[in-house]
């Protein structure tokens, strides 16, 4: 019960991730808050699977117990592809933001629509 | 036991996800990107998830901070 | 409209605090174990959670051969997934060559280490260079025992793959490689093509029962042997085409997130582009 922090860890990061996204102009930074976002929701799937006192889902030299308690395995599954995804996803959007700077000059996205400041 | 590592762990996430929004220098910015990628790896490790943590190490600690380094390179660093 | 992106944030957020007050809590049981009854017949029980999930920690090891069961459910119970994602990242690593064609098919390439912008000094260190060098093989050998030995310890074809692939980072970064670059990249995108193709094949290879079917698993012999259930110490010759498509994958990965570094690095170095203004 006690390690409901890291829900709150995941709250976090997604609450830090979204506003990152909605209120910073550079696109390298919009991309890096990105990055963090997904890693908050990788860290809510394993902490899911997670269960207390028990060990990882591998049976190679494991101790001799009457009893076995191992965490979830399809979590980790998911998010162990997840991460090379995102990963892939970060390239493609850092070499669409390169080309954006290489054509615009720069990486605001206010200069880049073209509208004055407005709140 | 385990609630304080998570209990740590879980701040030295959320600091370094601050700074790393907060930082106007990207480079720094992305270097606390990649400290928080590495506490996230031990997370991992503590919430039995070995296959996770390897790939987490991998990737998000080393090629991605390689790519964004790259990508600074080919346009500016500082924020505006 | 600053003022409703806050107002939405808060809703968001409570939103999202009331639903974490209504899951399981972290590490603990739910759902009905008394269904869940483990192989008594072998002495052993598993405690269980979830119903596919603990289905999987008590079958994978006699369905699939294979010790890790991250490994099974991965390429075996999940395996058309899989071929998903190598999709996916094939096509990725395909569109980023495609966004910098123009960059690398110009001839003006200029130092990898004279930065455009003037940013980034050139580094030329003795020490660097050899002992990225060691730390190259080094890692490159991680590496490899990550995706040999997946079905048996943790490990696999993604993360020796990524294990790999920041090795070749290392090795662009430190020695500033700017020849060969096109050469290079045509080695790589070929290795990759075929990482996904063995993958296809070997799937394709048990099409009489279904699509990704584990046909070596049943032989009994050789990728078949028969491991007991329970802890054991594991053998690398087992778990059917586990290894196999294991292997693939790695190829597949190593090859395609090298391609994005390189191909990110040799973009980098090209001085101006006129062609696209």
């Amino acid at each position: 019960m006690s390690a409901i922090v890291l829900y709150v860890t995941f709250i976090l990061l997604l609450t830090i991730g979204i506003i990152a996204l909605l209120f910073k102009r550079n696109l390298i930074k919009i991309v890096l808050a990105f990055n963090i976002l997904d890693s908050g929701i990788n860290l809510f799937f394993i902490s899911l699977g997670y269960r207390e006192n028990a060990m990882a889902p591998i049976f190679t030299l494991a101790p001799l117990d009457s009893v076995i308690t191992m965490v979830l395995p399809t979590p980790q599954a998911l998010i162990l592809t997840n991460i090379v995804i995102g990963f892939a996803t970060t390239a493609l959007m850092l070499g669409v933001s390169v080309l954006t700077y290489r054509n615009n000059n720069t990486l605001d996205t206010r200069k880049l629509r073209g509208v004055e400041e407005y709140d | 036991m385990m609630y304080y590592f998570f209990l740590v762990i879980s701040i030295a996430l959320v600091i370094t996800a601050l700074l790393s929004i907060y930082f106007r220098d990207l480079l720094a910015a992305i270097v606390s990107y990649s400290v928080f990628s590495l506490v996230l790896t031990v997370l991992y490790f503590l919430l039995d998830a070995p296959d996770v943590a390897i790939a987490e190490a991998g990737i998000g600690a080393a090629l991605t901070t390689c790519i964004f380094v790259i990508a600074i390179r080919m346009t500016r660093r500082r924020e505006e | 409209m600053r003022l409703f992106s806050v107002v939405a944030i808060v809703i968001l957020f409570g939103f999202l605090f009331v639903g974490i007050l209504h899951l399981h809590p972290v590490g603990e049981a739910l759902g009905n174990s008394e269904v869940l009854q483990g192989r008594p017949e072998q002495g052993i029980d598993i405690n269980g959670v979830s119903t596919m999930d603990d289905y999987f920690l008590r079958n994978g090891q006699i369905e699939t051969k294979s010790n890790n069961i991250v490994a099974s459910v991965v390429f075996d119970y999940r395996g058309f997934d899989t071929l998903g994602e190598a999709t996916v990242l094939f096509i990725v690593v395909s569109s980023i060559s495609m966004l910098f064609f123009t960059f690398l098919k110009s001839k003006s390439i200029v130092s990898a280490g004279v930065p455009p912008a003037g940013q980034f000094p050139k580094i030329e260190s003795r020490v660097i260079s050899f002992g990225s060098f060691i730390m190259y093989i080094m890692i490159l050998s991680f590496g490899v025992y990550l995706v040999v030995h997946g079905h048996i310890s943790p490990g696999g074809g993604f993360q020796g793959g990524s294990v790999m692939a920041s090795a070749t980072a290392l090795l662009l970064i430190s020695f500033l490689i700017t020849r060969h670059m096109q050469r290079t990249r045509k080695i790589f995108s070929f290795f990759e093509s075929m990482g996904l193709t063995i993958f296809i094949g070997l799937g394709f290879a048990g099409i009489t029962i279904s699509f990704l079917y584990n046909f070596l698993a049943h032989t009994s012999s050789g990728f078949g042997r028969i491991i007991a259930f329970g802890p054991n110490q594991g053998y690398l010759i087992s778990a059917g085409i586990l290894p196999l498509l294991s292997l693939a994958v790695g190829i597949e990965v190593f090859f395609g997130l090298s391609l994005i570094v390189v191909t990110l690095f040799h973009a980098s170095g090209v001085k101006d582009t006129n062609s696209l203004r």
